[in-house]
């Protein structure tokens, strides 16, 4: 009886982190997704009707079921709270301080950190086009972490669930 | 610490830490009147009419471009309009005046490329500087005269102006203001920041069609307005004179014949609007009041 329950949770175990493994690609995807949306939202904003980039960043913040909600609030209020220090930098530190913890990437971490150089500094026109590159460059990261995942996603789940099956076979 | 040097360090917050830093140790802050930034070149600041070299510290291009999105509150695009006219109004008055490569569009200059210089001017507030002209501001049947105040620029033609409005008003009567650049009232989320009297109203707009709106829904006994600059101000001023409004402005000239060289105000003064003509002299960190026409 002990051994059946070892090998079930044993089975378990291995297809659990072979599910992990899936899902960490998926909610790259997701973020990757949501941050297209949130340069599109900030392009729209500076184009149509040149809003102030505090502002834009209160709306951002305030966008229920969006996974980059926690990296808006946490902007604004370092802006807040150290007014001193440049947007550039408050943008670059956020990012570069919450972006693991939400599944993102280095090559997406550095595109959007990048963004600090010319995000709030200079005329409409110059900003768009930068928003307009970062935008392509996410969209090619995205593309790939797509490919990422239709291949390597259902291949973790499965190595995962054999590689218990071995293991329990092994034991036995 | 003293209002004027509250000023100085409200109009020193647009600049990065560093320059800031070396700025508000200055002792001559109370009489600071302007902060030159130069690409590639030491810090300045003007008092007494001369630009004095505060430390080494090199500024760079870069600073330039950060104190002009600090300033916009990291929203160049939101003051396209005001970069295009060469400025940038800042909290409490103040003014960032911007120098760089133009980006011409149809024409007409649509915005500052690279930023090569900047100019903060801090705005201060003279509480009394009018006192000596304000028997000469009334006909004897109350009626308040079209007042013209002249100087170069830098000589505190805004200031006397926004002392005439503040103890005119306080007497009782309604002037409009049209603050184009947010100047003369510095309103702050609808508050003015200066003091302008009781009885005055303040939209900021372009000055011709404010003139024009203000006619229409504030009923004002005086309209007021600094620098005269177009032909549009003129029209917008003769018609409100014609509505039987008085007029308070101000114009970028030495005397009346200077004024009177410059095709536009050559037009001005053919429409004999103006009941007293003043204008101002600067001696050092002083400033002479001359009625140069219409006095009692």
């Amino acid at each position: 009886m002990l051994q059946i329950l070892g090998a079930i949770l044993v089975i378990f175990s291995s297809t659990a982190l072979g599910i992990a493994g899936k899902q960490k690609l998926s909610k790259r995807t997701k973020i990757l997704g949501e941050w297209i949306c949130a340069i599109d939202f900030i392009t729209a904003e500076i184009e149509q009707n040149h809003t102030p980039i505090p502002d834009i960043l209160n709306m951002l913040s305030k966008q229920d079921n969006s996974s980059l909600k926690p990296i808006f609030i946490e902007m604004l209020q370092r802006i807040n709270m150290q007014h001193e220090l440049s947007f550039s930098y408050h943008w670059h530190t956020t990012i570069r301080d919450l972006a693991f913890s939400l599944g993102m990437e280095y090559e997406e971490i550095e595109t959007l950190r990048n963004t600090a150089s010319y995000l709030g500094r200079y005329q409409a026109e110059m900003q768009i086009s930068g928003l307009l590159h970062t935008r392509s460059r996410l969209v090619s990261i995205q593309t790939s972490a797509v490919q990422a995942l239709q291949n390597k996603g259902n291949v973790y789940r499965m190595c995962g669930i054999a590689a218990g099956i071995i293991t329990v076979l092994m034991i036995v | 610490m003293k209002e004027r040097t509250k000023r100085f360090i409200q109009a020193c917050d647009c600049l990065t830490p560093q320059i800031k830093n070396i700025l508000i140790h200055i002792k001559e802050c109370e009489i600071c009147e302007e902060i030159r930034l130069r690409a590639g070149k030491p810090i300045y600041a003007v008092w007494n009419d001369t630009e004095h070299k505060l430390g080494e510290y090199i500024v760079t291009q870069n600073n330039l471009q950060e104190i002009l999105s600090r300033a916009a509150r990291y929203s160049v695009h939101s003051y396209s309009e005001y970069i295009a006219q060469g400025f940038l109004p800042l909290d409490g008055g103040h003014r960032l005046g911007i120098c760089g490569t133009a980006v011409i569009n149809n024409g007409k200059i649509s915005g500052i490329r690279t930023i090569s210089s900047l100019n903060l001017r801090i705005a201060q507030e003279y509480i009394g500087c009018a006192d000596s002209l304000m028997p000469h501001i009334f006909f004897k049947n109350g009626r308040p005269k079209n007042v013209l105040i002249l100087s170069p620029p830098a000589h505190g033609k805004t200031t006397l102006l926004r002392d005439l409005i503040r103890q005119v008003s306080n007497k009782g009567i309604r002037i409009s203001i049209a603050d184009e650049r947010g100047e003369l009232a510095a309103l702050n989320n609808g508050v003015a920041q200066f003091d302008i009297g009781i009885h005055t109203d303040v939209i900021e707009a372009p000055k011709a069609e404010a003139v024009l709106l203000l006619l229409k829904t504030m009923s004002p006994k005086i309209i007021a307005l600094d620098e005269i600059t177009s032909p549009n101000d003129l029209k917008a001023i003769d018609y409100a004179g014609n509505c039987g409004v008085g007029i308070f402005a101000s114009a970028h000239a030495i005397n009346i014949d200077d004024l009177k060289n410059r095709p536009l105000y050559s037009e001005m003064m053919k429409l004999n609007i103006f009941d007293i003509i003043i204008s101002l002299e600067k001696h050092e960190n002083t400033r002479k009041i001359n009625i140069l026409q219409g006095g009692i």
